[in-house]
């Protein structure tokens, strides 16, 4: 560390190494204290030990040396010429450094020195209170803390003055007189009452001088009562509301003043303002500044028609993508903003902001925000769905759920084909809300687009949309089911699963489906044996179910092609149907 | 003009700030900011330096710096001299710190230990210095350092004829008081020794009272020039200036309220401006504001008039009365300067205070004169009442352009006493009475002695209202006199009052410019 490398030089003189070894101590712990503020913050428990450390320290010099000023240079700090501290090799990480860019030259310790006045040290260097910003540096931060025990000496404070001021030449005034008797002469005569001409100037200020004169300053007495008002007058300022008291002067010039260009400057600041306030997420100023514009032409007889359109093209500015975004960083503000405004604002979007309001809804975190984020694409989405439904894609679950349900809302039976693509997404609560959205949205009628859903990875998804095909509602040929099947073999699936499939496949498919079943009885082999009697025994059941010719004649050629159980099954499905058919002639 | 005791030892500054934003190309570059041209200029310089010990004067090595050195002095200075000092290892581009980063540190090293190594204080560049920057890098090269350096090179330089580049002496350090200096166990050990009289601790202040002066103005400029165009306002420097005002104002308010008498007719604006601040932060001081809240005051009233550069200068610089279209345009200017805070600076970082100086330094008291003209009743807070009384009280006694004559304080006050309760807050007003004096500093009175004085620092007894401290500037005959102060308390063994004011004068009338002698420096 830098105070470290200072001590490998041994202070000269023996009456003062003490003192120099104790200050290196100091800016040692400084250093230590400053750097961990800066990494870790002021209330980090490492910091806390060094500021501990730093506070004892210093305590213990100024006991001892009731005054610790030291020289700030570029890379070092130095007591009576020893150095005591020494920055490190990059200047940016070197306390000196931090002080001497910003122009501090001398800075001092004297006894007393509290915990507060270094925390506002600490504070001053890093202005880890407030940010940082342009009119600031140490030396004004420092300044501000008003610190009695903590003082330095600036570079302004060492520039010798040039005396640079400037007096007028060639204005109103003339350039000194040689004499000013001529002045004093006329000045006694007019003193003494002669003949000198008063200027109503000198002759107030007799009766000025006379007043004074009479030792009773009258009327230049502040009063208690006054005092006391203009006390109370500060406090107010103390706390009075400072931006929206701005807001409130921008306020007052669109609704005072005259001159027409100055109304359309004062209309050309609101963009930046509605912007910082959407990055703040304060959204009730935000919507302040809306009504004030909007009004401003009822209250400002000034305003013409131009700043009306004016005024009218920068709320609807609202809805261009990049403010919408800011408003999404704003929802995402760390700590989260009140919500209070939000819906309102929302509210006011146009169709044009549809889309970037997608990707907002994409980024944003909280279930309340998102929930707002909802209503208001519900709104847009139905002007113009593109957006929302390019957006189902995204590969964020959360995200694309909300989409749907969106889309859901819209009641819209065409989105139905949108919601069958994401049969491939990689979330299964996506692909669960699309099966239910899609039965929303199509209660009967083609089913094809759950189809793909009844292969699906998860068993949820693939139950429910196998469920909702088997219930007699849906029509799907069995062109639909192929592509699916010879991807998807069945030996793979559970028992329950290829009924569930078969079952969905019998209600949706119908006759479509017969040669399939009919290929699955004439299956043999021994490999997966077992596995194709399955099968076999599943589709006799389906042909059975299905009281058709096709279903009749698959099984009559079943009897004759299929494995010894097969024929028994297929035989026995026969048997079944004539019994039954006789007993309907019966 | 003659210089004599009574004159001033003000020297024009060649501070290039002044020049920004008149006709100067640095006005039309909106976003370079001083410090970055500053910074260029003195890389250019080191780049110079080395190349011609390398290579000599006249190798092409040369011609890149010498052309850039040509470019920025005329950006920076236009048609002034521009100038870099070196003080205690800072560099100073006229009155203004180069604030240095990381990466700026080795070049200003550099330059640094290259004046330093000759002796100088400082380089002075003139805006035709371009064409002898070689030959002037030659000479400086070649002189090898030592005591008598510095005088080599100049000797060089008056043989070989080069006038447009000097060298300075460095600068003694100004010594200063340290707060709490004095402890226990002996006197300061710091860098800067205490005083050792008063009279040479007010020399000092007073000191350090025009630098911050002429440091504000300065500031005030360079925001000016930049509120013109558009861009980031930044008042860091301005801030600086305006808290080393208020640490002397603390330790004495005279000091900085005798700066106030400084009027210039053709920089009004800029001394208009300081003195508002000045004055503002004199009142404010009284009526309760803590030190921060005093340097925010003065930065408010600092930059008050800032919509001001929106105002044609046509309008600005009218000689003669304004007509009703002139006043229509000028009555903008405190709207104008919200916009332009909010246009530089956005929502969150406009200053309420600067921003409220604006709007309603000329709204008056009872909320139903002045300008603008609002739809709605707006009290004015108590700051913006602290500078409309701060900005009426300069205005009127200034000389400007379009009312040459200025009237002397105590009509002044007069005056604004007559405006109690209506233009302005009469509880302020009668603080800012005690605070300049019910015969204001800067008044010049006939004593009866027959000498002629002005006054400098006000009463500071209720009773003893009429015996300010004076400085006597001519005897009774009328010689002028180098200026020395006396308190009118003063009295005999007998204890008879040595001097007695028997007149205020006019200074208006006989054109004298009390500046002369309240600001200057005095024994």
């Amino acid at each position: 560390m830098g105070a470290e490398q200072a001590q490998d030089s041994p202070p000269q003189g023996g009456d003062d190494a003490a003192e120099v070894i104790s200050a290196r101590s100091v800016f040692r712990d400084l250093d230590k204290t400053w750097r961990a503020t800066r990494t870790y913050g002021l209330k980090n428990t490492v910091t806390t030990r060094f500021f501990e450390q730093l506070e004892g320290q210093t305590g213990r010099h100024l006991g001892e040396w009731p005054v610790l000023a030291v020289v700030v240079d570029a890379a070092e700090l130095r007591l009576r010429g020893e150095i005591v501290y020494r920055g490190e090799d990059s200047l940016g990480e070197s306390l000196a450094f931090r002080l001497y860019g910003d122009g501090v030259r001398e800075l001092r310790f004297e006894a007393g020195v509290s915990s507060a006045d270094l925390h506002a040290l600490l504070d001053a260097l890093w202005a880890t209170d407030n940010a940082p910003d342009v009119d600031d540096d140490v030396v004004t931060r420092l300044w501000s803390k008003d610190l009695t025990t903590i003082s330095f000496v600036s570079a302004e404070d060492i520039l010798q003055s040039p005396s640079s001021l400037e007096l007028q030449e060639g204005g109103f005034f003339a350039p000194p007189p040689a004499s000013f008797a001529a002045v004093i002469e006329r000045e006694l005569r007019a003193a003494h009452g002669g003949p000198g001409q008063q200027t109503a100037a000198a002759g107030s200020a007799a009766e000025q001088l006379q007043q004074a004169r009479g030792g009773g300053v009258v009327g230049f007495e502040v009063t208690e009562t006054e005092r006391s008002a203009i006390a109370r007058a500060l406090a107010l300022e103390r706390t009075i509301d400072e931006r929206g008291r701005v807001l409130s002067m921008l306020s007052a010039i669109l609704t005072s003043e005259r001159s027409p260009d100055l109304l359309v400057r004062a209309i050309a600041v609101v963009p930046a303002i509605l912007d910082e306030l959407l990055l703040a997420g304060d959204w009730r100023a935000l919507l302040d500044v809306v009504a004030m514009l909007e009004t401003a032409h009822m209250s400002n007889p000034a305003m013409g028609l131009t700043h009306a359109l004016l005024a009218v093209r920068v709320i609807d500015s609202l809805s261009v993508p990049h403010r919408v975004t800011l408003l999404g960083a704003g929802l995402n503000a760390d700590p989260p903003r009140p919500i209070a405004g939000l819906p309102q604002l929302l509210a006011r979007l146009s169709p044009q902001a549809t889309g970037a309001l997608c990707g907002v809804l994409a980024d944003t975190l909280l279930p309340e925000h998102r929930a707002h984020l909802r209503d208001a694409l519900t709104r847009l989405g139905a002007v113009d769905a593109e957006p929302v439904l390019k957006a189902l894609g995204h590969p964020r679950g959360e995200y694309v759920r909300d989409l749907i349900a969106v889309v859901v809302s819209w009641k819209q039976p065409q989105a139905v084909d949108v919601l069958a693509m994401l049969a491939g997404h990689v979330d299964r609560g996506v692909r669960a809300d699309a099966v239910k959205g899609i039965a929303a949205l199509r209660g009967e009628g083609d089913g094809s687009p759950l189809v793909a859903f009844a292969f699906d990875g998860d068993a949820e998804v693939r139950a429910e949309a196998a469920s909702l095909l088997a219930a007699g509602r849906y029509l799907a040929p069995f062109d639909h089911w192929r592509p699916h099947l010879e991807k998807q073999p069945l030996d793979k699936l559970s028992r329950n699963d290829k009924r569930a499939l078969f079952r969905a496949l019998l209600a949706s498919a119908g006759d479509s489906a017969v040669p399939y079943w009919q290929a699955l009885l004439g299956e043999r082999g021994w490999k997966h044996r077992k596995a194709k009697e399955e099968n076999a025994l599943l589709a006799v059941k389906a042909l059975e179910a299905l009281h058709t010719a096709a279903a009749h004649a698959a099984l009559e050629a079943g009897v004759k092609a299929g494995s010894g159980p097969t024929r028994k099954a297929c035989a026995a499905a026969l048997s079944g149907r004539r019994k039954a058919a006789a007993q309907r002639q019966g | 003009m003659s210089r004599g005791l009574a004159d001033p030892v003000f020297v024009h500054d060649q501070s290039l700030t002044r020049k920004v934003g008149r006709d100067s190309e640095a006005g039309d570059i909106v976003d370079q900011q001083l410090h970055l041209l500053g910074t260029q200029l003195v890389t250019h310089l080191n780049v110079l330096l080395k190349n011609a010990r390398s290579h000599g004067g006249s190798n092409t090595a040369l011609d890149r710096p010498v052309e850039s050195i040509g470019t920025l002095v005329h950006t920076l200075g236009v048609d002034q001299p521009v100038s870099l000092r070196v003080q205690e290892g800072f560099v100073y581009l006229g009155d203004r710190h180069l604030r240095m980063t990381t990466h700026d540190a080795p070049i200003f090293a550099s330059f640094v230990d290259a004046l330093r190594s000759v002796g100088a204080g400082g380089l002075v560049l003139r805006p035709d210095a371009a064409a002898d920057l070689r030959r002037f890098a030659d000479i400086f090269v070649s002189i090898l350092p030592g005591d008598e350096a510095l005088e080599r090179i100049r000797k060089r330089l008056a043989e070989a004829k080069i006038e447009t580049v000097t060298l300075e002496a460095p600068r003694s350090v100004l010594k200063q008081d340290m707060p709490g200096e004095a402890t226990a166990r002996g006197p300061s050990r710091g860098l800067l020794t205490p005083v050792q009289t008063a009279a040479a601790a007010l020399a000092k202040l007073q000191g350090r009272a025009r630098g911050a002066y002429a440091r504000a103005g300065t500031a005030l400029n360079e925001v000016n020039a930049r509120a013109a165009g558009r861009g980031t306002i930044s008042f860091r420097q301005a801030k600086r200036a305006i808290q080393n005002i208020v640490d002397i104002l603390l330790k004495d308010p005279s000091t900085v309220l005798g700066l106030t008498t400084l009027r210039s007719h053709d920089v009004y604006t800029q001394n208009h401006s300081v003195n508002v601040a000045v004055l503002s932060m004199a009142l404010g001081n009284r009526v309760g504001y803590t030190k921060a809240e005093l340097a925010d005051v003065g930065l408010a009233a600092l930059f008050h008039d800032l919509g001001k550069c929106a105002v044609p200068l046509a309008v600005l610089n009218k000689p003669g009365e304004f007509d009703a279209q002139d006043w229509e345009i000028m009555r903008t200017h405190p709207s104008e300067g919200v916009l332009k805070l909010f246009d530089s600076r956005g929502l969150t970082r406009v200053p309420a205070r600067m921003a409220a100086a604006s709007f309603e330094h000329h709204l008056n008291y009872d909320n139903q004169s002045g300008y603008p003209v609002l739809s709605r009743d707006w009290p004015q807070t108590l700051s913006s009442r602290v500078i409309t009384i701060a900005d009426c009280y300069d205005a009127m006694t200034s000389a400007r352009v379009y009312r040459r004559e200025p009237l002397p304080p105590p009509a002044v006050l007069r005056f604004m006493l007559g405006k109690a309760g209506t233009s302005f807050d009469p509880a302020l007003l009668k603080h800012f009475v005690t605070c300049v004096g019910i015969i204001p500093i800067g008044t010049l009175v006939l004593l009866d002695t027959g000498e002629l004085a002005v006054v400098v620092r006000p009463a500071t007894e209720r009773l003893l209202a009429d015996r300010p401290v004076v400085r006597i500037i001519a005897d009774a005959s009328g010689t002028p006199l180098a200026p020395i102060d006396r308190d009118l308390r003063d009295t005999d063994a007998d204890g008879v009052y040595a001097r007695t004011i028997v007149r205020l004068v006019d200074n208006t009338e006989y054109r004298i410019d009390m500046a002369r002698y309240v600001a200057a420096p005095v024994r």
